[in-house]
């Protein structure tokens, strides 16, 4: 019988970053000064003190003045609280607080390494959440942000935690893979690599690679030793005396096990694993045929043993041998009472196994590039290392120089330069003071400049927003003419251009202030520039252009700031769609290495009207439009090349331009190119076209009702059903992308026309999915009979959210649900309304 | 679904107001934080929305003196809306205790969206403003 190893999980690896920081020893060590070090000792040997410590900690520093450190001190503390609650198996509670501490952590240097940490805690949460995707996904995003921040050991972290959601797939293949690439990335640290060999060499096993694993379970083994960890070495001698008793190697097996109760014998931290070394020796016993001593060894396993402690998966092979073991000597209670727990365990097991799967079942891969991410990791140290000793190499060279040129011309050239040391001392002294004069002048102007634009946008907004303001809800009034309508959306219209500019002017005020941020993440490349240009093509072909995407040639994830990227995009394209009258317009990316480092070169070419060339030196400045005359249809602020350039600077690259008047122009975006790792992609494994048959399953399209109202329904209806989207008109709902897949529509009677609602009760006539709910207004005013007739449920005002819901879910089709239903709303009508859908029978539900 | 908008500028409280309106929910208003926090003594509201630069409290410290609370309106949702443009504006504002952060001018939509979104968890059992 194969029994299942017992490994650290993806919390237990969240948890070993904290626990262990560096690989020291868990005893007691003097209190430090450093508060950090004392909240992360306290959380770690008793983690109940260590969530008081971190709530007192987190008030002390909230009655300080505010200011980044109080917010990374606050923000420390709760990473600490929340690392304690999931010590103490409270991982739903610690969610929320890691939720909030991320939206909330500042992008400095040392808060992104906070956010680093914060993200692994999470990713721990979700997996123990059985959240496998999610997770992840945050595993992925830190794996990220750490080769971002040079942090190699904890983006080796990162991917031991995607080994762990593998091993939880039962993938052993990419377990072993992802393993592998921690261990090359990063191997400073025993606890690291222990907990990296112990669960490579599980799988191993598993996959019955059994030489290998065993060589992994020795090296496991070694680390435990550098570390000095009884526990640890307890926990893979056990590991390694099952394999053993799977290959059929008993002597072996005991004195492994031996040497494993020996060790937890001798030290208390150890002893909490004897029952499993206990465990895995009735095992022994079992398979030597002697079912007598195994019972004997698994009540000694068992004694002292809280219920809640056996309910733990740790305990599913000790619960599977005791019932194997009970049955042999006829003790057929007992045997039951492991058994049930046995397959309690293992269901939970398996189905920890089957979602986790499922979860990553849409995913694709591409391992072309994984190699890269390592060797850029790699080659990354080599660099640092030669270029230091170049760097020592040419500051020998320069002092053996100066000493043999001193020796031999000494003398003779003291008293020139002496002389020439005079005159040059007093130009520079002049030429520095006029320097620090302009400069001074130069920076004040800078900042100045900052703070106008900054200003202006600010006191521009507020009149804004009574012009933009009122033109909406002016828009928003039913009853308008024609032409009404059309001068509005003309002020409508001309209050976002003006937004638009006062955007764009705040936007380069903040990037030539060297405040705004930038965020790399790892990101679908191919994806992003397909979505640029999709965004683009309904305009481009309306006016007859073409616009095409070549990116083969690059590899599809990389390591970058996507919004940063896709604002520039924006901007070249919509310029490119401005100034190009017939043709198209291409986008290329391409690759270039013939400088250190790969770069990233996106160019956007179109057959437009093209740039003078005395004009491309300045095409990039503020506001500067080489053909004023130009209508500003699109973004027409002037600001888009100004912007764009900076950011292209700001993220390490540049932008550049060729063009020739007449034919056309290539606006080229160069970045340096980093390499990331594939990301998974869910999709939606539903099909649009089958019926929903539960609840959680359900699609529903509201139409009308008060706007604020419909928005709390939907906010509301997503913890009940699938999707829930509202529109205002029957029109609105007919473009709606949920049309065609929706289960139930639901109408108010008061928003829609007599008309309108007799046309949606055809459609869904048609339909043989489709349910529709027709929301009657509370003063019985009437609505027209064949809507009455041929709705499958009437909710009358008012209502309540669950009101809703429990209709939904009363009228799913289903064997014995009844195929319609009314309801008289949270104030209760006098009586009930009755319906009659399609000819079926009718039933009254009252709430 | 009652709403308490604190705004010191008679323009912008109309604006709100009309488009509450238009979303079908009727505002209740203050001139000044002191006089916002009054009434939020005095009345029950669903969330409030609250401007930043007022005469008096400014309307962070308006919130952390609500947030300070020891009764249950201490965590009413709350919405700044603002013409600030200051860069890490959203994160000071989350961390004083707002829940969201909408920039002037301001976008109906988006209003809708965020009061349908904060008063969502509150509203379990309760009658529609639909």
């Amino acid at each position: 019988m194969a029994i299942a190893r017992v490994r650290f999980s993806a919390v237990g690896i969240a948890a070993m970053l904290l626990l262990w920081p560096a690989a020291s020893r868990a005893t007691a060590t003097a209190p430090s000064a450093d508060w950090v070090a004392n909240l992360r000792q306290a959380v770690q040997l008793d983690p109940a003190r260590g969530e008081r410590l971190a709530i007192e900690i987190e008030a002390q520093a909230r009655l300080e003045p505010p200011s980044d450190e109080r917010q990374l001190k606050i923000l420390t503390a709760q990473y600490f609280r929340a690392e304690a609650m999931l010590q103490l198996n409270r991982a739903d509670a610690a969610a929320p607080i890691v939720n909030l501490a991320l939206e909330q952590v500042p992008a400095s240097p040392a808060g992104k390494k906070l956010k680093g940490q914060l993200l692994l805690a999470r990713a721990g949460i979700l997996s123990g959440q059985g959240k496998a995707a999610q997770s992840l996904r945050d595993f992925q995003d830190a794996y990220g942000l750490f080769v971002n921040i040079k942090n190699p050991r904890n983006a080796a972290v990162a991917l031991m935690g995607i080994g762990s959601i593998y091993q939880d797939a039962g993938d052993p293949d990419r377990v072993l893979y992802y393993y592998k690439l921690a261990d090359e990335a990063y191997s400073g640290d025993p606890l690291l690599g222990l907990s990296s060999a112990n669960n490579q060499a599980n799988a191993l096993a598993e996959a019955k690679r059994f030489r290998e694993a065993e060589a992994s379970y020795r090296r496991a083994l070694g680390f435990a030793q550098t570390l000095q960890s009884p526990l640890l070495e307890a926990r893979i001698l056990n590991n390694i005396a099952g394999m053993q008793i799977d290959l059929n190697r008993p002597g072996e097996a005991a004195a492994t096990l031996n040497r494993g109760l020996t060790i937890a014998q001798g030290d208390p931290a150890a002893a909490g694993w004897r029952p499993l070394l206990l465990g895995t020796k009735a095992e022994l016993a079992l398979a030597m045929d002697r079912p007598a001593e195994a019972v004997l060894l698994v009540e000694r396993a068992l004694a002292g043993q809280t219920s809640a402690a056996l309910a733990d998966q740790s305990y599913r092979a000790l619960h599977e041998v005791a019932y194997k073991a009970y049955a042999r000597v006829g003790r057929s209670a007992d045997a039951l009472v492991h058994l049930e727990a046995f397959r309690k365990l293992d269901d939970e097991g398996r189905a920890l196994v089957t979602e986790t799967s499922a979860a990553l079942l849409a995913a694709r891969f591409d391992f072309a590039n994984q190699n890269a991410r390592i060797a850029a990791l790699k080659t990354g140290q080599l660099q640092r290392d030669v270029a230091l000793a170049q760097l020592k190499a040419r500051q020998n060279a320069i002092v053996l120089g100066g000493l043999l040129a001193l020796t031999t011309i000494v003398a003779a050239l003291l008293l020139l330069y002496l002389r020439s040391l005079q005159k040059s001392r007093d130009a520079v002294r002049a030429a520095n003071v006029a320097l620090t004069d302009v400069n001074t002048q130069l920076s004040h102007a800078l900042s100045a400049k900052s703070r106008f634009l900054a200003t202006t946008s600010h006191e521009i907004r507020t009149p804004l927003n009574g012009v933009l303001g009122m033109a909406q809800v002016l828009l928003a009034e039913p009853a308008l003419t024609t032409e009404v309508r059309q001068r509005l959306s003309l002020l409508r219209d001309a209050g976002e251009t003006m937004r638009r500019l006062v955007d764009d002017i705040l936007e380069f005020a903040k990037i030539d202030a060297g405040s705004i941020e930038i965020e790399k993440t790892c990101l679908d490349l191919h994806a992003l520039l397909d979505q640029s240009v999709r965004f683009w093509q309904p305009q481009a072909n309306g006016v007859g252009l073409t616009i095409a995407l070549e990116a083969d040639a690059v590899p599809r994830y990389i390591i970058e700031d996507g919004r940063r990227l896709q604002q520039i995009l924006y901007n070249l394209l919509a310029n490119a769609l401005k100034f190009t009258e017939s043709g198209g317009i291409t986008v290329t990316a391409t690759l270039k290495d013939d400088q250190p480092g790969e770069m990233l070169l996106i160019a956007v070419t179109d057959t437009g009207v093209g740039i003078p060339h005395e004009a491309l030196g300045q095409i990039f400045e503020m506001f500067n439009q080489v053909d004023s005359s130009t209508t500003r249809q699109f973004s027409g602020s002037g600001l888009g090349l100004a912007i764009s350039l900076n950011l292209a600077r700001a993220l390490g690259g540049d932008l550049r331009v060729a063009s020739t008047l007449g034919s056309g122009s290539t606006f080229t975006l160069h970045l340096p190119l980093v390499r990331g790792i594939p990301l998974v992609e869910t999709e939606l494994l539903q099909s649009s076209t089958s019926a929903a048959p539960t609840l959680a399953q359900a699609r529903v399209l509201m139409i009308g009702g008060l706007p604020i109202g419909q928005r709390v329904l939907a906010n509301v209806a997503t913890a009940y059903v699938a999707k829930f989207d509202g529109v205002a008109t029957v029109d609105a709902a007919r473009l709606h992308p949920l049309w065609p897949a929706a289960d139930f529509l639901v109408v108010d009677s008061a928003s829609v026309s007599e008309t309108d609602l007799l046309a949606l009760v055809g459609s869904v006539a048609d339909s043989r999915r489709l349910r529709l709910i027709v929301i009657h207004p509370a003063e019985k005013t009437g609505i027209p009979t064949a809507a009455f007739d041929m709705a499958d449920g009437i909710l009358a005002r008012p209502f309540t959210a669950e009101d809703l819901m429990r209709m939904l879910a009363d009228l799913l089709p289903g064997p014995d649900r009844p195929n319609d239903a009314t309801t008289t709303g949270k104030s209760g009508a006098e009586e009930p309304l009755r319906t009659v859908g399609r000819g079926r029978e009718h039933a009254d539900l009252v709430r | 679904m009652q709403i308490l908008f604190v705004e010191d500028d008679a323009m912008n409280r109309r604006v709100v107001r009309d488009m509450l309106r238009v979303g079908g929910v009727e505002m209740s208003e203050a001139v000044d934080a002191m006089t916002g926090l009054q009434m939020i003594d005095d009345e029950d509201f669903d969330l409030i929305l609250m401007d930043l630069r007022m005469p008096g409290i400014d309307g962070l410290t308006a919130v952390e003196r609500i947030r300070a609370r020891s009764d249950a309106k201490a965590s009413i949702p709350i919405i700044v809306i603002t013409a600030d443009t200051a860069p890490d504006l959203r994160r000071v504002c989350l961390g004083r205790g707002a829940d969201d952060l909408l920039l002037k001018p301001v976008a109906m939509e988006d209003l809708f969206e965020a009061i349908g979104r904060l008063t969502a968890a509150r509203s379990a059992g309760s009658v529609l403003p639909i």
